[in-house]
């Protein structure tokens, strides 16, 4: 089991450092740092010499040695606008990212499960129709559109909350659960076909021959059979709900990650984009990570290692 | 609650449901606050208001000035700093005084003196001589990185000769001493010198007509009134830059209540603002200029012949873009400079919309109707609506025989095409703000400067000459020369001064101004 842990955190190590080499390397293609930052009217002398200071005149394979080697130290560099460590800026809007991922998480595991069981156990019923609208509805309304359409409802409309920005508990409500109907939608559809897929296995039959009550047959063994391919899938949304979270937080000006890298990716202010893909890259490796180690409980065939 | 308001905003509502998400934004006022979150109430004193956000889309990048030209830096920093002079909107925008005077003693030296010796810092310090010399010596350090390095090293020396008294020697004759006063801001230097450099940026003290109070990264800064402030009774008890990078979220939160003033509203959303009962409109020419280059600096580009430039701009209805696509929210421009501009030549009257004439230019220059094909590099979503205006603009080619390909670009690629030399034969830029001719001119209109798109071996040695005449009726007599000459070698498609819209609180009494200053010092409640 230790060894299994460590394989697979030094496995995650090496998706982190592929991913910095593809992000390192497309996002110096992508165009001059240096433009963006500095004032228009200014000479080309001027641009060559904060090229030089920066470090972006070197030849890429020195660039990229360079930062590799200060990477490994956790040095990320400095930020070219805020002239600040890029680690430091990524690593202050953590928090408010976790609290919306996963305040969203929670959401749709306690909306989609029920939705998605109460589709099942109710199948072909005016109740299986509604939830599945509500899932086919989730899938296809982009975020985006969803989360505009709520602010104006909710807040301009309505005056019940706010528009956008982060303080007390009303300002999280619109982004979380725009945030997290695309999961929640996904969460019912999947719980519903594993579900009806459970359910009519010959053990069910067994289990209710032997006289126990339906609310055990679900719970106990239809709901812990299905959670298997909901874990594995929960271990994905983690992934799927930070990417997301991109989106939304420019949205609702929500003061996280995803919102710091789209912004530093518009100003190439590369820094701040490679340390939040390391950050990205290890929310995400971690969540697999932990979903497997959960099969565990769920299925005692499951032997790790 | 007003019912028929109610049944208004409904019907509004479901037809904003239907259309694109991010100009669904057409909706009425808040209909009354269940969680409070109005931001506006009047106090015990007349005209003071509380508390006003303002809507930004970013953080400002530092707390220290004179280290970064960046506006949405710049206008928060200026309220906690003054200015040394300042654009003077009762002056038509030249530079007059605001905590210093100016004059010039010689062709190489200015002498500047405090308006009053009674202004003090937020820490308490009286402001002197010194707080200048500081900021400009700290500018001037090369280990400071600051973008001032570049446009005040002409800068050669600061003496400091009374408390209320300094000058400035330059290297060269300096026309542009009075703009570049403009962007120095005073520091406490003795403040900086008792606390060091991370403290004075955690908590910094100006002279500006509000004091810091706390900045929550990503979320706002928040700055409370001064009242010892020196110019003015600062008639706003706490002004909240509220950042948000989404417009249409910084419409949505004006429109609700929680925003006190929002810029550069699009022209299609004036009329919800107006409609909405929370929020007026308020707009005003702005010194910003949009433009299309037509690249002559560069071998390949058809445009070395000047009858297509000008046909060019006989071809375009410049006009009728304004009235159709601004509604009126643009004002048309004659040559590289807005009426705003203390150097604009005055006899300069824009080409006259004449198709046929166009036409007859380009078959004179050897092309068939049809036979020319050009890009044109434009941003998307820079300028006030530039993806409709370059639409339009190559569609009035179109009319004449010219095919023209609008390429959008992301920002940023635009920047790296144009510095690179690497646009169509076409491209569209705004400027500004811009305030002086050589501003505008010296960078534009010189061959390799770095965003030009134009060259001219007449134009250029006048524009040299222009930039060291430190006399200021000679150095007009040469801009207006190199305005009439880039005008009739038609330079570029002149267009139009940016209009810049605000939504603000009905609430609020607050004015915008053309030099995009956009200055809470003077606000109060209406």
């Amino acid at each position: 089991m230790k060894g299994y842990v460590l394989g697979r955190l030094a496995s995650g190590l090496i998706v982190i450092f592929l991913a910095l080499t593809a992000v390192f390397f497309m996002l110096r293609l992508s165009g001059d740092p240096v433009l963006l930052f500095a004032p228009m009217d200014t000479s080309r002398t001027n641009l060559e010499e904060i090229r030089e200071r920066m470090g972006f005149n070197e030849p890429l394979a020195v660039q990229y040695a360079t930062f590799m080697g200060d990477a490994i130290q956790g040095d990320f560099g400095e930020s070219t606008r805020e002239r600040r460590p890029a680690i430091e800026i990524v690593l202050e809007r953590l928090p408010a990212t976790l609290q919306l991922g996963g305040l969203a998480l929670v959401i749709s595991l306690s909306v989609g499960i029920p939705l998605g069981i109460l589709s099942a156990t109710h199948h072909g019923s005016v109740w299986d129709k509604v939830a599945r609208l509500i899932a086919v509805l989730g899938q296809a309304i982009p975020g985006f559109w969803l989360g505009v359409l709520l602010m104006l409802l909710f807040a301009v409309q309505l005056n019940w909350l706010p528009t956008s920005g982060r303080g007390g508990v009303q300002h999280i409500i619109l982004p979380a659960i725009t945030l997290s109907a695309l999961s929640t939608a996904r969460y019912a559809r999947l719980t519903r076909s594993t579900m009806l897929d459970v359910l009519g296995q010959d053990y069910m039959r067994t289990a209710k021959a032997k006289g126990l009550s339906n609310g055990t047959v679900l719970w106990r063994h239809a709901l812990k059979n299905a959670s298997i391919s909901l874990i594995t899938m929960t271990g994905l949304e983690i992934g799927r709900l930070i990417e997301g979270a991109v989106v939304i937080e420019q949205v609702f000006a929500w003061p996280g990650m995803g919102r710091v890298t789209v912004q530093a990716l518009l100003n190439r202010d590369f820094a701040v984009v490679m340390a939040a893909v390391v950050l990205f890259a290890a929310m995400y490796t971690l969540a697999n990570l932990v979903a497997d180690l959960t099969y565990g409980w769920a299925n005692p065939q499951v032997k790790l290692g | 609650m007003d019912q028929s308001k109610l049944l208004l905003n409904r019907r509004s509502f479901s037809k904003a449901t239907g259309a694109l998400p991010l100009s669904a934004v057409a909706l009425g006022g808040p209909l009354g606050g269940i969680l409070g979150l109005g931001v506006l109430s009047a106090s015990a004193q007349e005209g003071m208001i509380e508390h006003v956000g303002v809507g930004l889309g970013a953080d400002p990048l530092t707390m220290m000035p004179n280290a970064i030209v960046d506006w949405t830096t710049g206008i928060q920093l200026a309220h906690i700093f003054d200015r040394t002079m300042n654009y003077d909107p009762e002056q038509n925008y030249a530079v007059g005084p605001w905590l210093c005077s100016l004059e010039n003693i010689d062709e190489l030296t200015w002498e500047l003196t405090l308006v009053s010796p009674d202004i003090t810092f937020h820490s308490g310090n009286p402001l002197t001589a010194n707080d200048f010399k500081a900021a400009i010596d700290w500018a001037l350090d090369p280990a400071n990185e600051s973008h001032y390095l570049e446009r005040w090293e002409q800068f050669e020396e600061v003496t400091v000769v009374d408390d209320q008294t300094f000058r400035i020697k330059t290297t060269d004759p300096f026309p542009l001493m009075e703009q570049r006063m403009v962007e120095l801001h005073p520091i406490d230097s003795k403040y900086l010198e008792e606390v060091g450099y991370e403290e004075y940026v955690a908590n910094p003290s100006g002279t500006g007509p509000f004091k810091f109070k706390e900045w929550a990264r990503g979320e706002y800064l928040l700055l409370e009134r001064n009242e010892e402030y020196w110019r003015n009774d600062v008639m706003v008890q706490e002004v909240e830059f509220r950042f948000s990078p989404e417009f249409s979220t910084r419409l949505a939160a004006l429109l609700a209540g929680e925003l006190g003033v929002v810029k550069d509203i699009p022209v299609d959303s004036m009329q919800t603002v107006e409609e909405s009962g929370t929020a007026r409109i308020e707009a005003i020419p702005s010194s910003r200029i949009n433009y299309v280059a037509l690249v002559n600096n560069r071998e390949d580009s058809v445009f070395n012949d000047v009858r297509l430039r000008q046909a060019v701009n006989y071809a375009v209805d410049v006009n009728g873009i304004i009235e159709g696509i601004f509604q009126g929210e643009a004002t048309r421009i004659a040559g590289p400079l807005s009426g705003l501009n203390p150097d604009v030549n005055p006899n300069l009257q824009p080409y006259e919309y004449d198709p046929d004439k166009a036409r007859a230019l380009i078959e004179e220059a050897g092309y068939a109707p049809g036979e020319l094909e050009i890009t044109m590099d434009a941003p998307q979503g820079r300028y006030p609506m530039d993806t409709d205006a370059a639409l339009a603009i190559a569609a009035s080619l179109g009319d004449v025989g010219i095919t023209v390909n609008v390429q959008y670009n992301e920002w940023g690629t635009h920047l790296d095409k144009i510095v690179n030399r690497q646009t169509g034969d076409m491209f569209y830029l705004g400027w500004g703000p811009a305030l002086d001719a050589m501003g505008t001119i010296a960078f534009l209109f010189v061959g390799d400067s770095t965003y030009s798109s134009y060259q001219n071996p007449e134009v250029e040695p006048l524009i040299e000459e222009a930039t060291m005449t430190v006399d200021p009726e000679k150095r007009k007599e040469l801009w207006f020369q190199v305005q009439q000459m880039v005008y009739e070698d038609a330079a570029w498609l002149f267009l139009w001064q940016q209009h810049d819209i605000y939504g603000v609180a009905n609430d609020i009494s607050w004015a915008p101004r053309a030099d995009e200053f956009l200055w809470m010092g003077e606000a109060e409640a209406r």
